[in-house]
């Protein structure tokens, strides 16, 4: 069921009641302006019954019984005593348009069909308004089950169109979420190995410096033991975030977190894959950043090159990475169709874009995306970057 | 535990890898301090490892997973064939990462935040060889992953290999693979512990394996040994 048809559900009872009524009334109409020597009063009461019957089966629920009820009723009341009300046909009409919404269509034209016949056949004599009521029916309740088909047929589209973006909107929502679990883990990655250092540098130190007197020792050993903890709860935390119910043996990585060091084979693959110019410009004077910066940057150009090879392929595209005091700035600009000048980035290659921003702030930074002057696209990040002390 | 046996054979030679300088010095450091270890070499890499191995013949390596060029797992895999026993270091302890290290032939795993201590229990047990590293987790973790495998693949050779067993040796792989310790299985067969090394070695050098970690892992994969459910 539909929800459009619910709410006026309620009011069918009322409707039909309605229509009964109507039909009672105009049977003894007809009854009273027929010749009373023609109707015996056992065929008048069954006019009467046939005619407010045939609106009662408009309260029963399936369409398909409903038009078959009303219509065979009908086609009693026209054969037995050539008569139609136009309450009949009301009811038709409704039932037709029911079936026609909700259940089989072919089965009202397959019921108007008589109507249809008997209509053609020609007037029957001393009826005309039964002749009338009888072509109106064999035409308006098709018509009827007709409006409620492309009712049907427009409400299914309307339907499939807010499934689509709700399904749209859903994916990319899980792909934000799924992003940010993605930045977590790697962010919490680098950390639980500085906390593993720490780890192995307070025991190195109780074990192997010469004179180094017990209370020291103590304190090398609560470092060691604070850092265990850490590591015991940033354990926890990883499994949290971890997206797989079941470890999947095959996709946990086997190589360090990548960082700006790494950025050449990344421009290498690129250019491998596609077969065209592909630039790295340095400016400034490069410098080693902090681990989560280098892996944003990193998962910045990776992110931007795959989506200029999809949405540009066989466009050039540079990557320039500027070292500037307390900033590292991150460009990929590729020659391809691009975008308008100024647009922003198309929120269907969303996600891709979503997840760069994301990288982008998480380690306080900011990215922007969208067409350039000279055609094409570009990504630009700006990193805080702070050079990271020597160990 | 077994610091005895490690002894009796005088030192061990120990060889590192770590991409992380730290890790690899301070554990480098932590070994030497020890009279019966040796540091013979350290390595950056997966690749590096596999050539320092050749060089230097070590008894032991402590092996990174997570190395640029080569990573610790494929490095294992290479040294499976005579070389040194392996003890994988991993931050976490990502069920995955150990379950394939085993599977390539490591002997056991630590996680980099190991007391010293257990650290140098740990190279002395893998070194003897005698012994399962955490028995409680090997065993959990290959049953568990046994479960998850399709099917066990039936290696014919493997089962050729495990044709040649007797009764005996049958059995104490079963002991071995359930995690006992040789005095445990001693006391179940009413046998010396003498008796079941000497099952314990026949058997692996039927098997062609070079430890009881091994043996685990074969027993599992193979069918020999089912993983309980609801373990």
């Amino acid at each position: 069921m539909t929800t459009d048809a619910e709410p006026r559900e309620h009011l069918l009872p009322v409707a039909t009641a309605l229509l009964v009524l109507g039909a009672f009334a105009e049977s003894l109409m007809r009854l009273r302006m027929a010749p009373v020597t023609t109707r015996s009063a056992s065929g008048a009461l069954g006019l009467c019954a046939v005619a407010t019957l045939t609106a009662v089966p408009l309260a029963l629920p399936g369409p398909a019984t409903v038009a078959a009820l009303i219509l065979v009723m009908s086609l009693l009341s026209l054969v037995a005593f050539h008569s139609l009300t136009i309450s009949g046909l009301i009811a038709g009409m409704a039932a037709g348009y029911r079936a026609g919404r909700h259940g089989p269509p072919l089965l009202v034209l397959a019921l108007a069909l008589p109507f249809l016949i008997a209509a053609l056949a020609g007037p029957r004599p001393g009826s005309s308004e039964s002749s009338v009521l009888t072509l109106l029916t064999a035409v308006l309740v098709p018509a009827a089950a007709q409006v409620g088909v492309s009712r049907r047929l427009r409400a299914q589209v309307e339907e499939g169109s807010a499934r689509r973006a709700d399904f749209e909107e859903r994916l990319l929502e899980h792909t934000k979420r799924g992003e940010r679990a993605r930045i977590a883990r790697e962010l919490h990655d680098i950390v639980a190995h500085h906390i593993s250092m720490v780890s192995v540098q307070a025991e190195t130190a109780r074990l192997t410096t010469p004179g180094l007197p017990e209370a020291g020792a103590k304190r090398f050993q609560a470092i060691g033991e604070t850092a265990r903890a850490a590591l015991t709860e940033m354990r926890r935390l990883l499994g949290v975030l971890k997206d797989d119910q079941w470890p999947d043996a095959e996709t946990a990585p086997l190589r360090p977190q990548p960082g700006l060091g790494h950025v050449t084979e990344l421009i290498d693959e690129a250019r491998e894959a596609s077969g065209s110019a592909t630039r790295l410009l340095l400016s400034g004077r490069p410098v080693p950043l902090d681990p989560g910066v280098e892996l944003a940057a990193y998962r910045i150009i990776q992110e931007a090159l795959t989506n200029a090879r999809r949405h540009a392929p066989g466009a050039a595209v540079d990557v320039e990475l500027c070292y500037d005091d307390g900033e590292l700035r991150v460009r990929i600009r590729d020659n391809g169709p691009g975008l308008p000048y100024g647009a922003e980035g198309p929120s269907s290659a969303g996600h891709g874009l979503a997840g760069m921003r994301e990288r982008a702030a998480a380690v306080g930074g900011v990215l922007a995306a969208g067409g350039t002057s000279g055609g094409g696209f570009s990504v630009e990040a700006a990193l805080p970057a702070k050079p990271r002390e020597t160990v | 535990m077994n610091a005895e046996d490690a002894a009796e054979d005088a030192v061990v030679r120990v060889v590192v890898a770590d991409d992380q300088q730290i890790v690899r010095d301070g554990f480098a450091a932590l070994l030497a301090s020890q009279p019966d270890l040796s540091v013979v070499g350290t390595a950056g890499d997966g690749a590096e490892a596999v050539r320092v191995c050749e060089r230097t013949r070590p008894d032991v390596v402590l092996m990174d997973i997570r190395m640029p060029v080569l990573d610790g797992i494929e490095a294992t895999r290479r040294l499976a064939d005579g070389g040194p026993r392996v003890l994988i270091l991993t931050t976490f302890d990502l069920d995955e990462y150990v379950y394939r290290a085993l599977r390539a032939g490591a002997s056991g795993f630590l996680l980099k935040d190991v007391t010293a201590e257990r650290l140098f229990d740990a190279v002395r047990v893998v070194a003897a060889g005698d012994a399962l590293l955490a028995p409680a987790v090997t065993r959990r973790l290959i049953t568990q992953f046994a479960a998850h495998r399709p099917a066990p693949a039936a290696d014919p050779a493997e089962a050729a290999a495990l044709a040649l067993l007797t009764p005996r040796e049958a059995q104490v792989l079963r002991q071995v693979a359930e995690g006992l310790s040789n005095q445990e299985i001693a006391d179940r067969l009413v046998v010396t512990e003498q008796t079941v090394k000497t099952h314990v070695s026949r058997m692996l050098a039927k098997l062609g394996l070079r430890d009881r970690t091994q043996a685990v892992v074969l027993a599992y994969e193979s069918g020999l040994v089912v993983p309980r459910a609801a373990r």
